[in-house]
């Protein structure tokens, strides 16, 4: 059973105005909060370097903080806004250019740390992958920005730019398509 | 579900799922939401400037503002070279007309176009159909062959009205009768049928 995260809930109103403010300490907080969950968005989207994209992600991010709106809340609203756009343009470059292939963990070379520890996290995050594989795309970011971002429904919404009604339901259809695609013998973590 | 996290239990929850059939499903989304603590990825060099306060470096937008001010500022010529224009009636009637509208319409100034149409008429009927207050400014000929002619030469000239009294007639010309010449020579009006010709003023 994982531990759920708390990372996250530490952003307080006072370290995002601080950063709001150019303040580096408090830059570096904001970073070291969002970067992980950015890039695990990233990565349980399938996007093809998501460090890269986590980077661009914040090179975008930081020089709109002086206009930032809605505390840490809006603020994690706005990283995740950036991400999904950023991801957006990378999935349709890919098809654009490339015919689409299916998931298949075993072939996924992504870059990830090298360390042995990792090797067990690693081998469970290929086989979420492979269960969010078979979703249908908007159910899929529903749950990962739920789950993972650690978004609200609205704040969700707001980033995929639907409705709250209309995300509550994709959750729901994704929560229902997870439970047969599990009981299918679905890959289990 | 109590085992599980209070977010993957919520949203199985309300999905309709009851805890028992919801619990590999809360079991996936808790693995899943292990995928935000796989490691904060170490910044490149450029985040890292921007991470220490560094101003971020200027996209291209002093230049897309330098184009719009190009731009701006061509278009405020070509605007106040057209008023100018409008203003001395260097341009075409509709034109004008088309200046002071969008004048008008777009800017805080006032260019009155109805002057200019009625000024435009004036100027082409006025050899046909001339004002009654431009006559009144022309100053009156004698015409030739006239008792009031002076010396009654066949000649007559544009003559001062203070020049009229010191003439040798009584100095009254009929105006109904008598052809009335600008200075300019040009025929204004008048029931004679000869062209006006020149008199020796002061005769």
């Amino acid at each position: 059973m994982g531990e759920r995260s708390t990372v996250g809930t530490s952003l307080t109103a006072q370290v995002v105005k601080a950063a709001m403010r150019g303040e580096s300490s408090a830059l570096h907080e904001v970073y070291a909060q969002l970067a992980p969950k950015i890039l695990g968005y990233l990565r349980a989207r399938g996007a093809g370097d998501p460090e890269a994209v986590t980077h661009d992600v914040f090179l975008a991010l930081l020089p709109q903080l002086p206009r930032l709106r809605g505390g840490p809340s809006g603020l994690r609203t706005l990283a995740f806004s950036i991400a999904h756009a950023r991801l957006v343009d990378e999935l349709r470059g890919r098809s654009a250019n490339t015919p689409p292939v299916r998931y298949e963990p075993a072939e996924d070379r992504r870059v990830v740390q090298s360390a042995e520890t990792r090797v067990h996290e690693r081998m469970a995050t290929d086989a979420v992958c492979e269960v969010l594989a078979r979703l249908p795309d908007d159910q899929r970011e529903v749950l990962i920005l739920r789950i993972v971002a650690d978004l609200s429904l609205e704040q969700a919404a707001r980033v995929m730019g639907r409705s709250v009604g209309a995300v509550k339901q994709l959750q729901r259809r994704g929560v229902l398509a997870l439970r047969r695609i599990l009981a299918d013998g679905g890959t289990t973590p | 579900m109590s085992d599980f996290t209070e977010l993957s239990a919520e949203i199985v929850r309300d999905a309709g799922i009851g805890a028992r059939d919801g619990a590999p499903v809360a079991r996936f989304l808790d693995e899943l939401s292990m995928l935000a603590d796989t490691g904060t990825p170490a910044p490149s060099d450029e985040l890292l400037a921007l991470l220490a306060g560094a101003p971020p470096l200027p996209a291209t937008r002093p230049a897309r503002q330098a184009s719009v001010a190009r731009r701006l500022a061509v278009a405020a010529a070509i605007l106040l070279l057209a008023i100018v224009s409008t203003l001395t009636r260097e341009l075409p009637q509709p034109a004008r007309k088309l200046v002071s509208d969008v004048v008008n319409t777009v800017t805080p100034f006032h260019v009155d176009s109805a002057p200019l149409q009625r000024l435009g008429r004036v100027i082409s009927r006025q050899p046909a159909q001339p004002p009654v207050a431009r006559r009144a400014h022309r100053t009156p000929v004698v015409p030739s062959g006239h008792p009031s002619s002076g010396s009654g030469s066949a000649d007559s000239t544009t003559q001062a009205p203070d020049q009229q009294s010191s003439g040798s007639g009584s100095g009254v010309v009929d105006q109904q009768s008598a052809p009335i010449v600008t200075v300019d020579d040009t025929l204004v009006s008048g029931g004679g049928s000869e062209p006006a010709g020149e008199s020796e003023a002061g005769d």
